[in-house]
């Protein structure tokens, strides 16, 4: 339903352009929960951001976003309003600072509704009170009229996704939903994107740093490394069988509660910064198995056995003989 | 390992949130109650929970950033911490240092990393700039950083580096306490296992003593060997972290280890929701905190006051009504 063809996101500078996303193509199905993992600065939220044209103005965008095969990026501000909240709605990372301390949660929601509904006011805040209910806020009715302030950081989290879900999107991207809250209400707001998937029957993007999250969610996952994907692959084959270099040690070097290890496996070395990138693979230079190769020339995005790859060791045989 | 580093006893810290027209204090937040803990020397105890249970404060207590309401911290030569005054109690800072969460809010920009290693060993009156440069240069070599690092400045470090500093900093007292205070939540899945890993090597290197702070289980269990779980302000089970993983007791401890997600997408568990959230630490009222989100509560949990300690198998303490 959604295609990422070829994104690339630059901003500009004093210094220059800095890449912060490059060559980004994924595709999102119907009722798929797609996974986008990676530290920070590698691009995930500015991915995100992107597909919702929410990009500062000294954001350069190239390649082609595509929502039912129309092209998000041809539209202008107007028109791209329609889509916004309507088909395609976002959650954020902060609860806190992404709600309106000044209006009623109720309002907030209604606000969400009317731009896009011509409905009265009486009947969009009957529907917020649906919506906080399907949510799964106690007293919806009173709660309505609560201030952001005085609602517990799991609440907060739950009115962001009544508003976001307030005009039945096609497409929920969830930045980082769960990262400022505790693993027992991270559960439960899981649980509950979980639910509103197969109950509005809608795609989730999951923009997250945490791999154990992942794999209890998602169906598919892209890793992403210095603005860029480097493995695209399903949870299961993803977690059996990690195949990039770098997936491998970002798997290995989560302390694991069912396994005990003595030391944990460490990637040498930091992420580079984007301005000034190494001239082949961006992880050559931590990569434990780096060829010459690796150094010189930066790998595309392959397929290789049902799952796209970038890492010289998996493309094709006459390549892989330069080893 | 018998020997205590520090014991902790009954302590409590209170915060008054209203007081009454004479300045008596008619609303308090009971941050910490009734904590009772002995740490061993050589052992890293992990203290786990969610925001807001205490677990900083505790750790504020001992490093002396807070003054106890009441309670006493006994230091291994047989010091009440507690009583003693802000001056009496500066001498014992050099045996019990800090390592905070947020490198980048720990560490004074305006100072050169040299400058930083190298104040505490001032203040402790050391003068010879000659023996304070070898120190510091061998702290930073123990850390993982270059001599040519000395003359930087905060802002030119990643977030791993800055936590390294932040480490040698604490090192340089030769401590026989850290408390580390959520050290690895701030950073990265890859530096976290390097800064990690350090942690661990210097702990056997220079036989240290760490309270390790922190809300993730799995680093939790990583780094320690006992670990306690706190739930609003008390502490709810402790024991040998293998045991109280595979074999948690406290339903509180059980929920949140079934909470915690498992990058392994083949192992469905049973996953036990809690209802509701954590109820507000003012004014609590005197029965288990926990009764009110419990799944496992049984009629009496509502009647008595607080549970008190049981010991379900060696070394594995549970304060709750239900193994009573």
């Amino acid at each position: 339903m959604l295609e990422i063809k070829n994104l690339s996101v630059g901003f500009q500078q004093k210094k220059g352009t800095v890449n912060a996303v490059r060559d980004v193509s994924f595709n999102v199905g119907d009722d798929e929960i797609v996974a986008i993992v990676g530290e920070s600065g590698s691009g995930k939220s500015v991915s995100s951001l992107a597909v919702m044209g929410l990009l500062a103005d000294n954001a350069k965008i190239d390649g082609e976003i595509l929502l039912n095969g129309e092209n998000l990026l041809l539209k202008n501000e107007k028109e791209f309003q329609e889509v916004r909240g309507n088909k395609i709605s976002m959650i954020f990372q902060e609860p806190m600072t992404s709600l309106n301390p000044t209006m009623r949660v109720g309002d907030q929601i209604c606000e969400a509704i009317l731009t896009h509904e011509k409905i009265s006011k009486r009947e969009a805040m009957g529907r917020a009170v649906e919506l906080l209910c399907s949510v799964g806020i106690p007293a919806p009715d009173k709660r309505v009229k609560d201030f952001p302030h005085q609602m517990s950081g799991g609440m907060r989290q739950r009115v962001m996704i009544a508003m976001a879900l307030a005009c039945r999107p096609k497409i929920l991207i969830a930045d980082e939903p769960t990262t400022a809250l505790d693993v027992t209400i991270q559960a439960q707001i899981m649980k509950l994107i979980q639910d509103l998937h197969v109950s509005y029957n809608m795609a989730v993007i999951l923009i997250t740093h945490d791999l154990g999250v992942v794999a209890e969610v998602a169906d598919r996952v892209c890793v992403m490394y210095c603005g860029q994907i480097v493995e695209n692959a399903l949870v299961a084959d993803l977690y059996d069988n990690p195949k990039h270099p770098y997936t491998k040690g970002l798997l290995e070097s989560i302390p694991r509660i069912d396994e005990d290890k003595e030391r944990l496996y460490m990637i040498d070395g930091v992420v580079p910064s984007p301005q000034n990138l190494p001239e082949g693979c961006a992880f050559a230079p931590r990569c434990p198995d780096c060829m010459e190769i690796c150094k010189k020339s930066r790998p595309a995005l392959v397929e290789s056995e049902g799952r796209m790859l970038r890492c010289f060791l998996y493309h094709s045989v006459c390549e892989g003989e330069q080893k | 390992m018998n020997e205590a580093v520090i014991q902790l006893k009954n302590l409590s810290k209170y915060f008054t949130v209203e007081t009454n027209f004479w300045g008596k204090p008619t609303s308090v937040l009971k941050a910490v109650d009734d904590f009772t803990l002995d740490i061993f020397r050589g052992e890293a105890f992990g203290l786990v929970g969610e925001s807001g249970c205490g677990k900083s404060t505790v750790g504020k207590m001992i490093a002396g950033l807070y003054k106890p309401t009441s309670g006493e911290i006994i230091f291994q030569d047989g010091t009440d911490l507690a009583k003693l005054s802000t001056k009496d109690r500066r001498k014992y800072c050099q045996n019990i240092q800090l390592i905070f969460q947020d490198p980048y809010a720990s560490l004074n920009p305006r100072m050169k990393v040299e400058e930083i290693i190298a104040e505490p060993l001032k203040l402790i009156g050391k003068t010879d700039s000659g023996e304070i440069y070898d120190r510091t240069k061998y702290l930073m070599e123990c850390v993982g950083l270059s001599d040519y690092h000395m003359d930087r400045y905060p802002h030119e470090f990643s977030g791993g580096q800055r936590q390294r500093i932040g480490i040698a900093r604490a090192l340089a007292m030769n401590p026989d306490i850290i408390v580390c205070d959520e050290p690895v939540s701030a950073l990265d899945v890859s530096v976290q296992a390097q800064v990690l890993n350090l942690l661990d090597d210097l702990k056997k290197e220079f036989s240290l003593t760490y309270l390790f702070i922190a809300h993730g289980l799995n680093v939790v269990k990583h780094i320690s060997d006992r670990v306690g779980v706190m739930y609003m302000g008390q502490l709810v089970e402790y024991a040998e972290k293998n045991e109280l993983y595979n074999n948690p007791q406290h339903p509180y401890t059980q929920a949140l280890l079934s909470a915690i997600p498992s990058p392994n997408p083949h192992r469905k568990k049973e996953q036990i929701l809690l209802k509701g959230e954590v109820t507000s630490p003012i004014d609590p009222p005197d029965k288990c905190r926990f009764c009110t989100r419990c799944f496992r509560k049984e009629e009496k949990c509502e009647k008595l006051s607080c549970p008190t300690w049981t010991e379900v198998s060696p070394g594995h303490f549970v304060s709750c009504h239900l193994f009573q």
